[in-house]
């Protein structure tokens, strides 16, 4: 902490991506505040990051949901108090069945609001900061290829998902003269506890997604990213498939 | 539905996978369960047979804390998804380090107490499980038992070595040692098999092992025995490599096998004119993980793949019977050993029941070549073995037979370990076997 603005934010970091990504930030020396609902697992993580960072003491954490407004304004104090953030990296997600989703309509109120609406809450406020403080910084968050087109298996998930995106792409609207950077890293099928169950190809390891979101992150890239790379041809693809072909796809 | 593949190739049918996601939370066991780790040993010790799940326990890799015991030695307390890499890297930063680690630093801490895995300096420290405080063991009736020397004894004794048969490890706690940068290495040669017993060094050091060419006569090699050096790590010598798990990955598999014929007789020669004699300095990470550096070596065996055949025979009977080993692979056309390992074992006492480090003399020979192929070779090589009262290594052994299994381990051992063991999780390919 003996620079200003250093500190990567990190919410929902008890999640797999976030682990993966804070430990490649960890092990480069980066300054980390690391921000989870679960007390327990927060812990755990931070020992782990800790133990793997050359500056251990620069890592520390905090209990927060979400959900919460009021937590915005508490997470943004203690990063300044940690001597300032350079990045807001919000990484919290959400995915039961669509089943489960139109069984429940509190299940779907809270698929909508913790993959849309909450993080996309946190990112304005995060950036209305940075903007404020003037001294740069970006705002990332992890959004999905779900979110790129509207599909029958999973419609909650994906409208939410939609609902960051777009909320991101306003964002980086507002701030696009003011040196605040927003970046959407828009991830694939990604094996975590959250697709638990999930059928398909093409999923890959939170162990090789990890240091590509760092690497995203890290560099001053904004606006929508693919990660892995290779979901950009493909959604590029299937954005752009007229509805009579997209309706015949299983996808 | 996914198919567990193991190092040394042999699949699984599709079967169905589970993740422990953290070792702080209850995890459910499924009916019939089988852990699965980093996938590292040769056989079919981590392949579900049909109707079991797979316990995938790669992503509850955490280093949870760093404790000093009440009589002051340092301990670690690590999920069992970590790899001793990970593990080592982090105590390396408080200078400390693993006591025990095996030729591969990408095995998982689980996997490394289920096989009570050993490392080049077994005749001075043991084998893993030496070094293990405690264990958290995940029963199918749902319960969590710590297991040390101290609470549930037998039950760690079962686990330690247990080849998974007790339940999930979930986590455990293990004693470290001061840290070395570089290891002190002598570099000695020896004609054959017998000659090594005969010529070799008094007092061999901390570290000893010896590889030998599988394409000589009589089995000449070259011995390296090393010592720690206690002062803090020579950068010009460790490098900056030195904690860098892989420095090269074999992208694919190739069409064909690199290490048969003449491209391994070329191999094991150059390896052998490359080495010089004499005293050098080495990075501890290079000398303990000579293979790390290549990631996916196991594909350069071509699509048949490999296998292993690792034996170890008592004191008695070391020369005579690795020498018969030896040499009976030089009676089968075109299967000589492209990699082979000598290592002696000391009279360490182990914890386990099932352990396969015991005083004798180990030689472990990797041949290209699918099992199939190599069937009537192992047979032979098995035979010898028990001939002079040696015993296998189920981690290395392709599909170890029920016999095999039994005449490796003790009748008492293995009932004492199956009164510990959970019915749930009887079901890898290998368990199921040598159960039957």
């Amino acid at each position: 902490m003996t620079k200003h603005n250093q500190t990567t934010v990190i919410f929902g970091a008890n999640s797999r991506v976030a682990l993966e990504t804070a430990r490649v930030l960890a092990m480069a020396g980066k300054p980390l505040l690391l921000v989870a609902r679960n007390p327990v697992e927060l812990k755990a993580n931070l020992f782990d990051l800790r133990s793997k960072s050359p500056r251990p003491e620069s890592i520390s954490s905090m209990v927060a949901d979400i959900s919460d407004p009021a937590c915005d304004a508490l997470v943004i104090a203690e990063s300044e108090r940690l001597g300032g953030a350079s990045c807001f990296f919000v990484c919290v997600g959400w995915m039961p069945t669509q089943g489960e989703c139109d069984k429940d309509p509190a299940t779907a109120n809270l698929v909508t609001s913790t993959n849309g609406s909450d993080p996309a809450r946190f990112c304005s406020s995060a950036a209305s900061f940075l903007s404020a403080r003037g001294s740069g910084g970006s705002v990332c968050a992890v959004t999905s290829a779900a979110g790129v087109r509207g599909r029958s298996a999973n419609r909650t998930y994906g409208a939410a998902k939609a609902l960051l995106m777009h909320s991101l792409e306003a964002l980086r609207h507002e701030h696009s003269k003011n040196g605040v950077k927003i970046l959407d890293i828009r991830l694939g099928r990604v094996r975590t506890p959250m697709t638990q169950g999930m059928q398909g190809p093409l999923f890959s390891d939170p162990k090789t997604v990890g240091p590509m979101i760092a690497k995203a992150i890290e560099s001053s890239s904004e606006g929508a990213v693919y990660v892995p790379w290779l979901w950009l041809p493909i959604m590029t693809i299937i954005r752009h498939l007229p509805f009579f072909v997209f309706s015949r796809m299983r996808v | 539905m996914e198919t567990i593949t193991s190092w040394g190739g042999v699949e699984s049918e599709p079967c169905e996978t589970t993740t422990l996601q953290t070792s702080l939370a209850p995890f459910s066991v499924p009916r019939q369960a089988t852990p699965v780790g980093a996938l590292r040993s040769y056989g079919d010790l981590a392949v579900p047979a049909s109707g079991s799940v797979a316990v995938v326990t790669s992503y509850a890799d955490r280093t949870l804390s760093f404790e000093t015991t009440a009589d002051g030695r340092p301990v670690v307390c690590v999920e069992a998804g970590a790899s001793l890499f990970a593990v080592a890297r982090s105590a390396s930063r408080l200078g400390l380090a693993l006591p025990v680690v095996p030729g591969t630093s990408l095995v998982s801490v689980g996997g490394a107490i289920a096989n009570d895995v050993h490392g080049k300096n077994q005749h001075a420290a043991g084998s893993f499980g030496n070094h293990v405080e405690s264990l958290l063991l995940a029963r199918s009736d749902g319960s969590v038992l710590n297991c040390s020397e101290s609470s549930n004894p037998w039950m760690f004794r079962a686990t330690i070595g247990g080849l998974g048969a007790t339940g999930l490890i979930l986590s455990a706690r293990l004693f470290l040692r001061p840290d070395f940068g570089t290891v002190d290495c002598t570099t000695s040669r020896f004609s054959s098999i017998e000659g090594f017993f005969h010529d070799g060094p008094d007092n061999a050091g901390e570290f000893d092992v010896s590889w030998i060419d599988g394409y000589s006569k009589q089995g000449s090699g070259i011995r390296f025995c090393a010592n720690p050096v206690s002062s803090p790590s020579d950068p010009a010598v460790s490098g900056s490599a030195g904690l860098s798990p892989h420095r090269f990955e074999v992208p694919a598999t190739p069409p064909f096998s690199l290490f048969s014929g003449l491209a391994g007789r070329g191999l094991n020669a150059s390896y052998r004119l490359l080495k010089p004699n004499g005293r050098s300095l080495q990075g501890s990470f290079g000398f303990l993980f000579p293979l790390d550096s290549v990631c996916s070596w196991n594909r350069l065996y071509g699509p048949a793949g490999f296998c292993q055949h690792q034996s170890l025979v008592p004191p008695e009977a070391a020369a005579e019977g690795l020498g018969a080993l030896f040499r009976a692979t030089k009676s089968f056309p075109g299967s000589e050993s492209a990699l082979c390992v000598l290592k002696s074992f000391g009279k360490q006492n182990t914890r386990a029941l099932l352990s396969f480090a015991r005083e004798g003399t180990s030689l472990a020979m990797d041949f290209p070549g699918s099992f199939a192929k190599n069937e009537r070779l192992f047979r032979e090589l098995d035979a010898i073995t028990f001939d002079h009262g040696g015993i296998l290594y189920p981690a290395k052994a392709p599909l170890m037979s029920r016999r095999a299994f039994e005449a490796s381990f003790p009748q008492f051992k293995r009932e004492v370990w199956a009164e510990q063991s959970d019915p749930a999780f009887l079901n890898s390919t290998f368990l199921r076997r040598v159960l039957s």
